[in-house]
């Protein structure tokens, strides 16, 4: 699979594609991550657009579970998401994301809306986070279902690498269709 | 047109393989929308559903909480 990454509003910059680990085939639950650099700047880029992403197995084990087999009231929905500058790319395997940034206006947050569209199979979350200070070559994202570190990593999507300044912004979207 | 594309919509029996002709999609039919959101306003979290047709390529809705709406 493809997608259009790295595809600045200013027609000098350059176009990359990188194609990295892509979502599990037999994946039942599919999520598409837009990242933005600077969203309705003057500055802006369009970092990664609709990419496909894998869902962890810890992820399918919680879905499962929120589906089939807890017999008390559900969890909460893995609706938080998280950045990272590691470089090691997203694996099924993974039960954190490596090297989680926990600092810097970048640390995980509740996505600051969670809508789902009824009569479809798809729900959006999305986050614009606001640099505090200095990050380089972010690249990984992930959804968790708590605020603060640990919990159960459903998600994880890499992208084009971005470093960010003091006030820079990175707006964050996951598009995930179940069904 | 059949629902064996990635982006489904059971309503209107209509799916499609990209998020561009899914948000184009959106902006043509009314859809109920329901969820949990920051006010654009004020950032204040408020529970929600709204019903209409997203313009603009959006794909999903600004929302205001009541007392910013009143305002």
């Amino acid at each position: 699979m493809s997608c259009d990454e790295h595809t600045a509003i200013d027609e000098s910059a350059s176009v990359e594609v990188i194609n990295r680990k892509t979502v599990n085939d037999n994946s039942i639950i599919h999520g598409y991550v837009t990242i933005v650099k600077n969203q309705g700047m003057a500055d802006e880029q369009i970092i990664c657009q609709d990419k496909p992403n894998l869902l962890t197995d810890d992820g399918r084990d919680y879905a499962i579970a929120q589906f089939y087999t807890n017999t008390g009231a559900g969890g909460v929905g893995m609706n938080f998401i998280a950045l990272t500058s590691d470089s090691t790319g997203a694996d099924a395997g993974d039960s954190t994301l490596p090297s989680e940034i926990t600092t810097g206006g970048l640390e995980r947050a509740l996505a600051t809306t969670i809508t789902h569209s009824t009569g479809t199979n798809s729900t959006v979350l999305a986050k614009t986070f606001t640099s505090t200070g200095t990050h380089t070559a972010v690249q990984m994202s992930g959804t968790f279902n708590q605020l603060s570190v640990g919990g159960v990593i459903g998600h994880e999507s890499v992208f084009t690498s971005v470093s960010l300044a003091s006030s820079d912004t990175l707006t964050v979207t996951w598009t995930l269709t179940l069904g | 047109m059949g629902l064996g594309k990635t982006y489904k919509d059971f309503e209107n029996d209509f799916s499609c393989d990209t998020l561009a002709e899914w948000n184009e999609h959106l902006g043509t039919v009314t859809k109920t929308y329901v969820g949990n959101s920051e006010c654009v306003t004020c950032g204040d979290r408020v529970e929600f559903e709204w019903t209409g047709k997203l313009k603009n390529g959006k794909g999903y809705p600004d929302i205001l909480c009541e007392v910013c709406k009143a305002q």
